[in-house]
């Protein structure tokens, strides 16, 4: 993807978040570290200095590298998505580089790499590696490569390869065909007309480990740097490079590089991996035990008649429950059964409320209830029926989870839960946090933000309505400076960001009165009014259906829209958009567009069981174009996530601009997993390629999809293993 | 950014932090990540607390149940505990900072609140011999933890058992003599030794056991039985 336009745009990101979350994580990270990490390279990817190796990070690997030299800064995320497969995303300034593209001098690219590891090393065969570099749009760095690497003596590893494109440039033994290099369609579409094609170089190196924290490395770079010597003045002496990389104990990776015979390089590479950063099993406080009931005492059901005892007992289990951070919102006490309505405010994994909850059951109802029912239940919908039995509870307290889980049944809550208990509603909960808002891939000024507070206030007028708002004001930053104004040849729906930034101080982010229902079995709804987002104000409602015990889901959504005022506060304004004067390609300047009211979509999401989490929207956007948006996510048991997502309408690539369609890269960080400590935040980092109008969706507030899987059988099976945590 | 810019945002940052209030316990302010960092980078751990005679002495005045302290021994931390609840065989014993352990007839069967803890284990072959002091080969034994991932994993190991000599126990209101069970454990990756001292009740009295590839190695020692 290149930056040669002008009409560079810019995209929020919670960046600040993710380099806390890499620091963080990566400081408790050795303890856990059971496999070595690969040394990585210049692309941040497993290599030596700026050629690639055929080595595999452990999976999960998550790594971000930050890599320089001459006038070369590239910034690199990996993700080892399987153990064989891996994906970086990459961002590149390039200095004093002259021609299209460049702004005051300065070239920005971004870059997208898939690799895969073909077979892995063993005593007697190298590893081999095939990897396509830069495979989406304009590919400054495209190439293609097949790479081996070995151990051939201990702690020296050799590495050879073959490669196209860049990797071809210098010294190349032979050719396939010739490399075009038009880009297809407005960018961003994958260089398929590109792969294994053109001139042929090999390439190859070597790297020895003194010792567990240093290695030294030589190689031959088959790179002849074709572009930067024509466009930035690049010189080469030498195509041997040799570096030195420094590990430290929680897997930083320190390297200072001489190159290409003339220039010196660094990079920094922190790593961090959702399946072992962290404390295992968290730190949090020890659970109440299981208070086991004297032999016949169960047969005693003297209490059912005394009110005394049943208030006693249900003000105990209150008691015990909200030391644990669990309120009980009502209590249906029978003779043998009890059915709690709980609200869990404070563990990630439902499995651990569950738990904790059952427990504080067994020291506070009378010994003649044997079956204890939680329904969890979220904004009013009760989430699912989790029916356990007493005695299970007592004989396997110190037994495998999994007992418990087989032993444990989820079935639809609808029509059993018990109403809240007086005195719980109407409730009014506010929260006063700073907030970083940042912005990246301005061309301008790479990385914007701004600093400010966040005013947040929910008022539950009942259980199932919710009224809800949030205000920024903004401290200091300099995201609304940008002059840039983006292009459309569609209804300006999402590329007045920067004039809503601008404007948009104090904003309100949303302002909304929402209800929450369960209309039948397995169904969920929610319908939303008011100020829904930054920049519309409407009506949304959904509906989703869903089995407690199934992977699948289907919901449906629609949407009217109304166009809300730059400032945020509480105007509207018309639905035409006029296009600005540009110099642009994109769009005709004083085109009007009409934005439609009404827009939605009709969802599928699928588990697939081991790890993946795919869903698929198809409707109407925005803009009102027609299309689908496929969603692919890895999920960890712990709340991590990391995916990619992206959006085909029927806008075309002309029509669309820069980027040809949208897509975007995807991380969920859970609180939690980070601070050892139970939470039910988590923090999203979404990373769009690039902000336009096509393939936009409304964002609305609270849908129902995740806040339903979450207390679901398949998704609280994943960590049940904190039942008794 | 240059250090002159660093100042002023470096306030600001703070008085953000110190701004951030809201009417739930569980409004997580998200920086409170930021709080642990200045310790992690100094690399400086508090000192770890001890446990002292008249801490014992009142621990064992204050109630009459079972005491036990226990000492990690990676951090060289003391923890006293009280027993505070009985199911079958299996007894738990906590302390004020909600750690605990689980003990069925002085092993560690499983503990919660110190870290990387122990979730259960599948020890009744491995009890057995001990408990009876009998010298035994490849006695299967399971340990359960949580991964970071929150994923279950499971150890098992195979552990050949050899009686020690008769060893001294003095502590609290015991003072008596035990036999030394020495446990050699491998498997799943991992191996150990523990070292159970056991009464003529069949009860461990004092031990050296291994809780994990977090915690490592613990010491117990019963105050009060």
């Amino acid at each position: 993807m290149s930056e040669k336009s002008a009409r560079r745009l810019r995209k929020r990101v919670r960046l600040g978040s993710l380099a806390l979350a890499m620091f963080a994580v990566g400081q408790v990270a050795p303890a856990q570290q059971q496999e070595r990490l690969p040394d990585y390279n210049l692309y941040g990817v497993p290599g030596l200095i700026d050629m690639p190796t055929s080595d595999a990070a452990p999976d999960a690997t998550l790594s971000s590298t930050f890599g320089a030299f001459g006038k070369q800064l590239r910034t690199t995320l990996t993700f080892q998505i399987t153990p064989r497969l891996s994906g970086s995303f990459r961002y590149s300034a390039l200095d004093d580089f002259s021609g299209a593209g460049a702004v005051g001098g300065r070239y920005y690219d971004r870059s997208f790499d898939l690799r895969y590891q073909l077979l892995t090393e063993t005593d007697t065969r190298p590893s081999l590696t095939i990897g396509f570099q830069d495979v989406i749009g304009t590919g400054l760095y495209s190439s293609e490569y097949i790479v081996a690497t070995k151990e051939i003596a201990r702690g020296l590893r050799l590495t050879g390869g073959i490669g196209w494109g860049r990797l071809g440039s210098y010294g190349s033994f032979g050719d396939t065909g010739t490399r075009p290099n038009v880009t297809l369609g407005r960018g961003g579409i994958p260089t398929y007309d590109r792969w294994f094609r053109g001139p042929v170089a090999g390439f190859g190196g070597l790297s020895y480990a003194v010792n567990d924290r240093l290695s030294l490395k030589a190689e031959y770079s088959s790179d002849a740097y074709d572009i930067e010597a024509g466009r930035s003045g690049m010189t080469r002496d030498s195509q041997w490079n040799y570096g030195l990389d420094y590990r430290f104990r929680n897997g930083t990776q320190l390297s200072l590089y001489h190159m290409y015979g003339n220039e010196i390089g660094a990079q920094l590479t922190l790593f961090t991996n959702p399946t072992t950063s962290g404390i295992p099993g968290g730190r949090e406080g020890a659970p109440l035990p299981v208070a086991p009931r004297a032999p016949g005492a169960a047969a005693d059901l003297g209490w059912t008649t005394d009110t005394a005892r049943v208030q006693q007992a249900g003000a105990s289990l209150s008691q015990l429950a909200a030391n644990e951070g669990i309120v009980v919102e009502g209590l249906d006490l029978q003779a043998n059964r009890a059915v709690v309505r709980m609200r869990n405010e404070r563990y990630g994994a439902p499995a651990q409320a569950v738990g904790r909850l059952a427990r504080a059951m067994t020291r506070a109802l009378p010994a003649s209830v044997e079956q204890f029912e939680i329904i969890p239940v979220v904004r009013g919908m009760p989430m699912s029926s989790i029916i356990l039995r007493r005695s299970d509870l007592e004989r396997l307290e110190h037994d495998d989870s999994l007992e418990m889980l087989a032993r444990t049944q989820m079935i639809d809550a609808f029509g059993r839960v018990p109403p809240a208990a007086p005195g719980q509603y109407p409730r009014f909960t506010w929260s006063f946090l700073p907030y970083v808002q940042v912005s990246v891939f301005d061309p301008d000024n790479p990385v914007r933000a701004d600093a400010g507070l966040r005013a947040r206030a929910e008022y539950r007028i009942t259980p199932n309505f919710v009224l809800s708002g949030s205000v920024t004001k903004k401290l200091n930053g300099n995201l609304g400076d940008s002059t840039r104004v983006s292009a459309s040849n569609l209804p300006r729906v999402r590329t007045d960001h920067a004039r809503y930034a601008a404007e948009g101080d104090p904003a309100i982010e949303y302002l909304q009165l929402a209800h929450f229902g369960r209309p039948a079995k397995d169904l969920y709804s929610r319908v939303t009014v008011g100020y829904l987002e930054p920049m519309f104000a409407g009506a949304s409602a959904e509906l989703l259906w869903k089995r407690v015990n199934s992977r699948f889901a289907l919901g449906a959504e629609i949407n009217y829209v109304v166009r809300r005022d730059f400032d945020q506060l509480f105007g509207t304004q018309s639905m035409t958009t006029i296009e600005p004067v540009t110099n642009s390609v994109n769009g005709v300047p004083g085109t009007r567009e009409t934005i439609p009211s009404v827009n939605g979509h009709i969802s599928a999401y699928y588990d697939f069981g081991n790890g993946f989490h795919g869903q698929m929207d198809v409707g109407r956007y925005l803009a009102g174009d027609y299309g689908a948006t496929l969603r692919l996510d890895r999920e960890f048991a712990n709340g991590w996530r990391i995916g990619a997502y992206a959006t085909f309408t029927d806008v075309s690539s002309e029509e669309f601009g820069e980027g040809s369609f949208d897509k975007g890269i995807r991380i969920t960080i859970p609180i939690g997993a980070l601070t050892g400590q139970p939470s039910r935040n988590r923090n999203d980092l979404v990373i769009q390629s690039l902000t336009r109008d096509g393939g936009a969706r409304l964002n609305v507030n609270d849908r129902l999809y995740e806040q339903v899987r979450e207390y679901h059988r398949p998704d609280a099976a994943k960590s049940w293993g904190r039942f008794w945590r | 950014m240059t250090p002159r810019m660093l100042r002023p945002v470096a306030a600001l940052a703070l008085a953000l932090v110190l701004a951030a209030c809201g009417s739930e316990q569980q409004t997580v302010n998200p920086l409170n990540a930021l709080k642990a960092i200045p310790q992690v980078l100094s690399g400086q751990r508090p000192a770890p607390p001890q446990v002292s005679a008249e801490q014992v002495a009142a621990a064992l005045r204050g109630t009459n149940g079972p005491l036990l302290l226990v000492q990690q021994e990676q951090s060289g931390a003391q923890v006293l505990f009280t027993q505070i609840e009985r199911n079958g065989p299996y007894a738990t014993y906590g302390n004020a900072a909600r750690q605990a352990v689980v003990l069925r007839k002085g092993l560690i069967t499983s503990s919660r609140g110190l870290g990387g803890d122990l979730m259960s284990t599948q020890s009744d072959w491995l009890l057995a011999r001990v408990s009876a002091r009998q010298p035994a080969r490849r006695v299967p034994y399971i340990l359960r933890f949580l991964t970071p991932e929150d994923e279950t994993r499971v150890i098992t190991v195979l552990c050949d058992l050899t009686l020690g000599q008769s060893i001294e126990v003095k502590g609290g209101t015991l003072n008596t003599r035990g036999t030394a069970v020495n446990a050699s454990c491998a498997g799943s990756g991992v191996s150990f030794s523990d070292t159970y001292v056991v009464g003529a009740n069949g009860t461990i009295l004092s031990s050296r056991q291994w809780l994990g590839p977090t915690l490592g190695h613990v010491a117990t020692q019963a105050l009060r039985l």
